[in-house]
């Protein structure tokens, strides 16, 4: 197995480029599949293969709770430009993760936070994990696709 | 990187004269990716993703690992010319724009300007990381 080098304090980007380098890519079978809002469609959300190749790997990607930190100074109303991009590159890479720990830091990544926060709290789940034939096989009525009601392992998760 | 570092400021060729590196590290693309937006969607090449989410017809995020410095990057897009099907265009949502971390991808018909699943997207990113 190819050997991540010392990584802490190495530009994020650099990383990512020697991962593309030296990685080959994972294409993961698993969806998220999430309602961000009861007026639109659910939206899938697919794994980068690259991206999952790092994760797999360990050493290159950086805690999740950067990503909230660079979004919080996002969100304010005076925000011009990132001020705290060391985060990413200065703060300890994560340890090698399996697929499914992966899926669920992407989650923690990728969807917004009020849809992972409390996915299962209402009457319905508002994000499912599936697998890619667990989902409509062509694309029909896609802006109207919403999560079954009944959810089952062995079924179709969204329609 | 971690293997080694060349530090200069300018590359000098013996002819053809010289060239400030900044061109090379503010000039080469930080983002790129290609992918499906018409069947189950999956990014097939990338530089610097994270994940696709399809969000409907048309419309797709690719979501950056390392974080752009700030949102007035450059993002140039290209999608399909199906001959005797269809011509589309991609442009970002106005309502919706792409943020550090979100690059947002639209694909639109050119005959209406209606959002369309075109076959392949492929879309770079210039500008200044985090």
């Amino acid at each position: 197995m190819t050997q991540t080098p010392e990584f802490q304090g190495t530009h994020l980007f650099d990383r990512l480029c020697w991962a593309k380098e030296n990685l080959d890519g994972v294409q993961s079978d698993y969806r998220v599949v999430y309602e961000d809002s009861i007026d639109e469609c659910a939206k899938i959300l697919v794994p980068d293969p690259n991206w999952m190749a790092c994760a797999l790997q360990g050493g290159i990607l950086p805690p999740v709770q950067v990503y909230w930190e660079l979004a919080k100074d996002e969100a304010k109303p005076d925000f011009v430009k990132h001020t705290r991009g060391h985060l990413l590159h200065n703060t300890e890479p994560v340890e090698a993760m399996t697929e499914e720990q992966a899926i669920e830091y992407l989650i923690m990544k990728d969807c917004p936070q009020h849809v992972w926060r409390d996915y299962d709290s209402g009457n319905k789940p508002k994000m499912v994990i599936c697998r890619k034939e667990q989902l409509p096989a062509t694309r029909e009525w896609r802006n109207a696709w919403k999560i079954t009601d009944e959810l089952a392992t062995d079924e179709t998760v969204a329609a | 990187m971690a293997l080694g570092k060349i530090k200069a400021d300018t590359l000098e060729h013996s002819t053809a004269g010289s060239l400030d590196t900044q061109y090379v590290v503010n000039g080469s693309a930080k983002f790129f990716a290609n992918f499906e937006m018409d069947s189950t969607q999956a990014i097939t090449k990338s530089l610097n993703a994270s994940s696709i989410t399809d969000n409907g017809t048309g419309d797709s995020t690719i979501a950056v690992t390392s974080t752009m410095g700030d949102a007035n990057y450059i993002q140039i897009g290209n999608t399909v010319h199906d001959a005797g099907s269809y011509v589309a265009f991609n442009s970002f949502d106005h309502d919706g724009p792409s943020t550090t971390s979100n690059v947002i991808m639209n694909c639109c018909l050119n005959s209406n300007g209606s959002l369309h699943d075109g076959e392949h997207q492929m879309v770079v990113v210039h500008g200044d990381l985090a």
